[in-house]
């Protein structure tokens, strides 16, 4: 610091201008720590294999779409919904990440328009079907409209909504329509996740800037700040599945809760693309990922992390066996306590992040450099 | 996630009008006023003279952002963080707290505010949630801040507001993004955000102006303004788009022209980190500054040519003041400058975003 001073000092006394003063370290890490390996790891085998599993689920069910407007049956809806669910379940391992590549063209928000606290998303798709909007039934006129009426809540609404068993009849005259604006949604996400994969991955791509951090690097200034952003991404999708899409939907008593503010209910998802959120989270910052290169002294916060997450994903595995719909568990006793329940190891695993991790390996964000003012 | 109302206003009672008094030099005179936080969880506003030495400061509940000064000097309102609900009110002379108050069901403070030239109205930005809609909030001073009235911002999200050097003029930073308690912070409306510089009369409350960036910089959220000794408003964004898009993050506008961001050698915008936290004109009118906490540094430009003066790296800083020809500026690590100078060290401190500067 007195360092800078002094720079700051010289600087003035010589006159030079304009003037700019050497970084000041914005983020102090403990030399001891080899954080770059755990970068190189996280790209490698987590975010890469991660966009590139969710453009496969989505060019998957692109297809999956398509076929069932080409001949409705029964068998082909269930494929298509099946095929949903695959691409919920791969968006979820990667839906911590809100740094990079899905920041361009508002890719997250094309993808996972969420929350939705006034219900626009619904309002938009319904307009879309109740007018038979033709320009919604082509990807690239489609990928101009609203956010919230290309992503997955809209093709979950085509697919599970009021309406979407039309879609195995032939009979039925707005199955057409209803149909083909579902394609051009599941062509929009493959789109868009293809994109996004790309960017991931081209030769000045996003995964080189990470792997790459160093003090001329425009976005990170040493590994350090890299594994602090993962850090970060594990700690808010703990946080917000803990809170806003477990306690805040739930409510203190089933008579409080609403259900349907927490995503994918309508495909009873909701459940499922959680322990995702919270698998990945493990992977990512648990004993295999970054919990590997915690100090000696502090790596008992990887095993404790793991061991919280564990506790809260078999939790809810067993309370969402069989078909059970997201409502209905919560409506129950004994699953809106064990809802209830599942906070506490959620919450103890956002500490060991928040605290723990940060202060072990010296990536203390500053008091005004948290998401701020 | 919110600060709780109740206990606040029982602590506040609890506490009567007994100030915590850490009078380190009495001889100061208060000379600045901002928010910190000691330790883990102790909040508390200070007053500080102009060495930066602590004259008294009061415990409070929660995290605060910015103070309003009244244009006697004798009254500081300090408000909570967003999604804030308690603002509470200094009498700077006899160094007590003689007030407090919260905004109305459905609105919370955004955290900034300011008085009218008369000092008979307080005005607050603040969110009207369920609607999605900026308001500034009017308070009646004399009638022990009872809330009489809003009037709209033209805008989602304000943040920053001031009443201009004319005494009629106010300015307000409508920084675009939709946020709901409900939420706590999150940003709800990113791909549509439309950031805006509003100016409103203070008298009749009317639209003077609404200024917007061009479509391609609209997420360029406008938070934090100061206004030159020419009448410019300089303003200085955060940017909610690509980490790797380079922005001009500094802007300036006249009345009746478009706004205008200033090109800065690229080092000294990448030091910003797409980010601003607080903007501030020194006392002589000549020298503009944005600090960036995410970035650690301060810009300063000069006021006249709008060309960059220097960029001076600073962890985590943000709150910045007017001080003679410089600033008065402080950080997240419990240090206090004097331009270029450290004058304090508190490192079991954290400066909050904003020190404003009294009178």
């Amino acid at each position: 610091m007195k360092r800078n001073i002094i720079l700051a000092a010289i600087s003035l006394a010589i006159a030079i201008s304009p003037a700019i003063a050497d970084d000041e370290e914005v983020v102090s890490e403990r030399p001891t720590v080899a954080f770059r390996p755990a970068v190189i790891d996280a790209v490698d085998r987590i975010i890469i294999p991660g966009y590139d599993a969710l453009a496969a689920k989505a060019a998957i069910e692109a297809e999956r779409v398509s076929d069932l407007c080409f001949q409705a049956d029964d068998e082909r809806l269930a494929l298509a919904r099946e095929g949903f669910g695959a691409l919920v379940l791969a968006w979820s391992t990667v839906e911590m990440f809100r740094f990079g590549p899905v920041r361009d063209e508002n890719r997250y928000e094309r993808l996972f328009f969420w929350p939705d606290p006034r219900g626009r998303g619904l309002q938009q798709v319904q307009g879309i079907l109740g007018s038979e909007d033709a320009s919604a039934t082509a990807v690239e006129t489609l990928r101009g409209k609203s956010v919230a009426v290309q992503g997955l809540f809209a093709l979950e609404f085509v697919l599970f909504g009021t309406g979407s068993d039309t879609l195995a009849d032939t009979a039925a005259s707005d199955r057409s329509f209803r149909c083909r604006y579902g394609a051009a949604i599941a062509g929009a996400i493959a789109r868009t996740t293809r994109d996004l994969d790309d960017a991931w991955k081209a030769e000045d791509g996003y995964a080189g800037l990470m792997r790459d951090a160093g003090p001329d690097n425009p976005v990170y200034r040493s590994h350090g700040e890299v594994v602090q952003e993962l850090i970060k991404s594990c700690r808010e999708q703990t946080q917000l599945d803990q809170q806003l899409k477990l306690a805040f939907t739930i409510g203190a008593t089933p008579d409080k809760a609403k259900p349907k503010l927490a995503p994918f209910w309508r495909s009873n998802l909701t459940i499922p693309s959680i322990r995702a959120n919270l698998a990945a989270v493990v992977s990512l910052c648990g004993p295999d990922g970054i919990g590997a290169i915690l100090p000696e002294s502090a790596d008992w916060q990887a095993g404790s992390l793991a061991f919280e997450m564990s506790s809260a994903d078999h939790a809810l595995a067993g309370i969402s066996r069989g078909d059970t719909p997201w409502e209905s568990v919560v409506a129950d006793e004994h699953g809106h306590d064990t809802l209830r329940y599942v906070q506490i190891p959620l919450g103890g695993a956002v500490e060991l992040l928040e605290q723990g991790y940060p202060a072990a390996f010296g990536l203390i964000t500053g008091f005004n450099s948290l998401d701020g003012d | 996630m919110a600060i709780d109302r109740r206990n606040f206003l029982k602590a506040i009672a609890a506490l009567g009008v007994m100030p915590i008094a850490t009078l380190a030099r009495a001889d100061g005179a208060p000379a600045f006023v901002a928010a910190r936080m000691k330790g883990n969880a102790d909040f508390s506003v200070a007053v500080l003279d102009h060495a930066g030495t602590v004259l008294f400061s009061e415990s409070i509940d929660g995290r605060a952002h910015d103070i309003a000064i009244s244009p006697d000097r004798t009254v500081a309102v300090v408000f909570a963080r967003r999604p804030g609900f308690f603002a509470l009110v200094i009498d700077l002379a006899g160094r007590r707290p003689v007030a407090t108050f919260a905004p109305p069901e459905g609105r919370h403070f955004y955290g900034h505010g300011f008085f009218s030239a008369d000092g008979r109205l307080l005005y607050a930005t603040e969110n009207d949630f369920e609607a999605e809609r900026g308001v500034l909030g009017v308070y009646d001073v004399a009638a022990g801040y009872r809330r009489t009235g809003e009037l709209s911002t033209h805008g989602i999200g304000p943040h920053e507001a001031l009443l201009m050097r004319d005494g009629r003029t106010i300015a307000i930073g409508n920084g675009g993004v939709a946020t709901h308690p409900d939420y706590d912070r999150m940003k709800l409306n990113l791909p549509t955000m439309e950031p805006s510089l509003v100016y409103l009369d203070a008298v009749t409350g009317d639209l003077v102006d609404k200024v917007m960036l061009p479509a391609s910089l609209h997420q360029l959220s406008i938070r934090h303004m100061a206004e030159a000794a020419n009448g410019t408003i300089w303003f200085g964004g955060q940017y909610e788009g690509s980490e790797t898009d380079a922005v001009d993050l500094v802007g300036t506008h006249r009345p009746g022209s478009d706004p205008q961001l200033i090109a800065a050698p690229s080092t000294a915008y990448e030091g910003m980190r797409q980010y601003v936290g607080a903007v501030a004109v020194n006392d002589a009118g000549t020298r503009v500054a944005a600090t960036s906490p995410v970035g650690g540094h301060v810009v300063i430009f000069d006021a006249e040519t709008r060309g960059f003066v220097e960029s001076r790296a600073i962890a985590d800083v943000c709150g910045i003041a007017p001080d003679g020809r410089d600033f008065f500026i402080s950080d997240g690590r419990g240090r206090l400058w004097q331009g270029p100078n450290l004058i304090s060290e508190a490192p079991d401190l954290a400066w909050d975003n904003h020190v404003r500067k009294i009178g």
